[in-house]
């Protein structure tokens, strides 16, 4: 995966839950940044809209790390 | 202090772990379950979920009575700490709640009314359900204009906009494959129905028939409505029409925000879940009751904890 998808990804996730990119290097899980179902659902939008992607919204549901999310979006660009 | 309380809306989906918590603490909560048991005759651990749900009890009908009868003695404990609305508002069924708490239907007959509501389909053959899409800002929302259920407006700081989508499932299947942006749609039996649509016209005759029956009274405070963009409703006709009009056209949060603005409030409480998530961009501190401790810390800010 090109290095710049994954930050594209952190970037958005990060802006979705109100903290920087990097903390979610260091502390993938999700949950504990406040990912809730309107964060799920707004990260989806987002990335569906940044990358030009769709993902399945089930698989995307059950993630909960950012490095699982980071896979997911690979997984639908290629 | 001038204080609203907000009620919020029903999820098929929601597990009560929150109002199991609440009853277990409150008193007054256990109380207001072990009054709807009886008015639903659906046992209070049913009603919490201690217990496995009957397979002929659907989600949606089960979570409606259970989430009003923990919205109603979240309430009851409130006003017994000095914290009874000043003004009321509500989301959905949260607006229900709203005019039982004030008194406009009686708490029995509201609880029956939901028990017996109607939550199947206008027609048996064509299967509905609801779903929610976040627009994210700077993208046009007109695709989902049409089967608006609820219009959350504005969230999360503004960075988009989130719908409630309701209708026939075909519908919101093309709506998700031809349209911008995911439907979280919510699957059966947790949604059985479409909500706040003309579709709902038998569910509102049902209600309709039952509220003949029993009496509506003035409220007690104002109560505020997102039908209409937002509106106030202050008499026993008002709360009449609230009610069944709620069955079959769309909900404006925001607009229901602003009426409740209106009425200048220097606090809100928001009661029940999903209302934290959905965030209220208010003038005034609001404090998100959707479980024992957050219940707790609002009677402590009053010296009643």
């Amino acid at each position: 995966m090109p290095a710049d998808t994954a930050g594209a990804v952190l970037d958005i996730l990060g802006d979705v839950l109100e903290l920087p990119a990097e903390d979610l290097r260091k502390e993938p899980d999700l949950k504990s940044h406040g990912w809730d179902s309107v964060a799920t659902l707004e990260a989806l939008a987002r990335l569906e809209q940044h990358f030009d992607v769709k993902f399945d919204l089930r698989e995307f549901a059950a993630a909960r790390t950012a490095d699982e999310v980071v896979a997911l979006t690979e997984g639908e660009r290629s | 202090m001038t204080v609203a309380v907000i009620f919020g809306p029903n999820s098929g989906r929601h597990d009560m772990a929150d109002m199991r918590g609440l009853a277990g603490r409150h008193p007054r909560v256990a109380g207001a379950y072990e009054r709807a048991a009886e008015v639903a005759g659906i046992p209070a651990d049913v009603l919490l979920h201690e217990r496995e749900r009957p397979a002929d009890l659907e989600p949606t009908r089960l979570n409606g009575v259970a989430l009003a009868a923990g919205m109603i003695g979240v309430a009851d404990t409130l006003a017994d700490a000095g914290l009874a609305p000043d003004v009321a508002g509500g989301i959905s069924l949260g607006e229900s709640v709203a005019a039982g708490v004030t008194g406009g239907i009686a708490e029995r007959d509201l609880i029956a009314a939901l028990a017996g509501a109607d939550v199947g389909p206008a027609d048996p053959g064509r299967a509905e359900g609801i779903g929610f899409v976040f627009v994210p800002r700077g993208v046009d929302a007109a695709p989902y204009e049409e089967h608006v259920a609820v219009d959350y407006g504005p969230v999360r700081r503004g960075r988009g906009r989130l719908i409630m989508v309701s209708g026939r499932r075909e519908d919101l299947r093309r709506l998700e494959e031809e349209g911008p942006l995911p439907i979280d749609v919510a699957e059966a039996p947790y949604s059985t129905t479409a909500h706040h649509t003309p579709l709902r016209e038998h569910a509102r005759a049902r209600l309709e028939r039952h509220l003949d029956a029993v009496p509506q009274a003035d409220p007690q405070v104002p109560v505020c409505t997102g039908l209409d963009g937002g509106r106030t409703v202050t008499t026993a006709e008002g709360v009449r029409d609230l009610l069944l009009r709620n069955e079959v056209e769309p909900l404006s949060v925001p607009g229901m925000l602003r009426e409740v603005t209106a009425h200048e409030p220097t606090a809100a409480i928001a009661v029940g879940p999903f209302l934290r998530k959905v965030g209220f961009d208010v003038p005034y501190p609001v404090a998100y009751v959707d479980g024992p401790d957050e219940l707790d810390r609002a009677l402590e800010t009053v010296g009643k904890g």
